[in-house]
């Protein structure tokens, strides 16, 4: 699977170590890092004590896509100065994105990370113990089979002689027309 | 129109002078807020700036202001404090959620931030000082009108 990790750039050198341990998690389980920022942004911080990003309106647009591109999102967030981690965790879920939303246990309680509900969000507290066996645990939750799934479809003869009729015009199998029309209906973003 | 507006926790208990002059410019220019913030800051932000709420206070606290947002057909944040976690969050709903977007932010703030490189036609932002801000409101209220 791939997967988008967010986290606070510009305290990338206090973060590092952290931000690190979660994304080696996810390639141990297999998976990919989507837009693997956090080097670049270990890199630049080391020119300057801060990362200097030259071209933002490019970065806000690959994490945007990126998210798009993605099947599940991890955030850092417990660097509560972080417009843009609130920002791109808005992003995901609207996209139906799963995500997990990790916050230091000891800064948690000022948090508005810990108020926030949705069905897609999982929010976790952690503690350096704790975080491997918290994003490890998100991860194989959410790992979906990537061949195709089966299940069976009852529907009542109005229905029938309708997919018949499509498919006789399209030319497309039944199972194809009920699959253009979720994929269409995922691409208007209904739920 | 009915405007909703939000800043951090911790810049409302710094700028509650500021936020009322936000909110006067959008009811000077005939235009309601989802929330008043006339009086006293709402106990429940002074909480939280003071990181005095539980998780439940903090729950509520965020489904209010989704909400209220949701209601809205405008939305003014002050992007700028050091808690604009909640601010980003609600900046994305309210560009979803395809409304008039302001964002706030005080002189210097801009620099390489994450906010400097977002497009979306409906989002403005405007760089305040102590004496521009209300001029600010105005003119983005006067834009979202026309949306």
């Amino acid at each position: 699977m791939i997967v988008y990790f967010s986290g606070s750039a510009r305290r990338i050198k206090e973060e590092i170590s952290i931000y690190r341990r979660i994304t080696h998690v996810i390639r141990e389980l297999g998976h990919n890092i989507h837009n693997d920022w956090i080097e670049t942004a270990w890199l630049q911080a080391g020119n300057g004590g801060k990362a200097q990003p030259v071209d933002m309106q490019s970065i806000v647009r690959n994490a945007e896509l990126s998210i798009e591109g993605t099947e599940l999102v991890v955030v850092e967030a417990s660097d509560a100065s972080t417009f843009g981690v609130g920002y791109e965790t808005a992003i995901a879920l609207q996209r139906k994105k799963p995500v997990l939303l990790l916050v230091r246990k000891e800064v948690a309680s000022s948090s508005y990370a810990i108020g926030l509900r949705n069905e897609l969000l999982t929010y976790k507290e952690y503690t350096p113990h704790s975080l491997e066996r918290i994003v490890s645990d998100f991860i194989k939750d959410n790992t979906v089979r990537t061949k195709d799934l089966r299940f069976n479809f009852v529907i009542d003869r109005q229905i029938y002689n309708h997919l018949r009729a499509k498919s006789y015009r399209s030319g497309k199998t039944k199972a194809e027309v009920v699959r253009d029309l979720l994929l269409k209906d995922i691409d208007q973003g209904d739920l | 129109m009915l405007i909703h507006f939000s800043a951090s926790t911790p810049g409302y208990a710094e700028n509650v002078e500021l936020y009322r002059q936000i909110c006067n410019a959008v009811t000077s220019s005939g235009h309601e807020l989802t929330r008043e913030l006339s009086g006293d800051i709402p106990t429940q932000i002074e909480m939280a700036a003071r990181g005095m709420l539980d998780e439940e206070d903090w729950e509520t606290l965020c489904g209010r202001e989704l909400s209220n947002m949701a209601t809205s057909d405008a939305v003014i944040l002050d992007a700028t404090d050091k808690a604009t976690f909640g601010v980003g969050y609600q900046a994305a709903i309210a560009l979803t959620q395809q409304k008039p977007l302001l964002l706030l932010l005080r002189e210097g703030s801009l620099q390489g931030s994450f906010i400097s490189g977002l497009r979306h036609p409906l989002l403005s932002r405007f760089t305040f000082n102590d004496l521009n801000i209300a001029d600010g409101v105005r003119g983005f209220l006067e834009k979202a009108s026309q949306v």
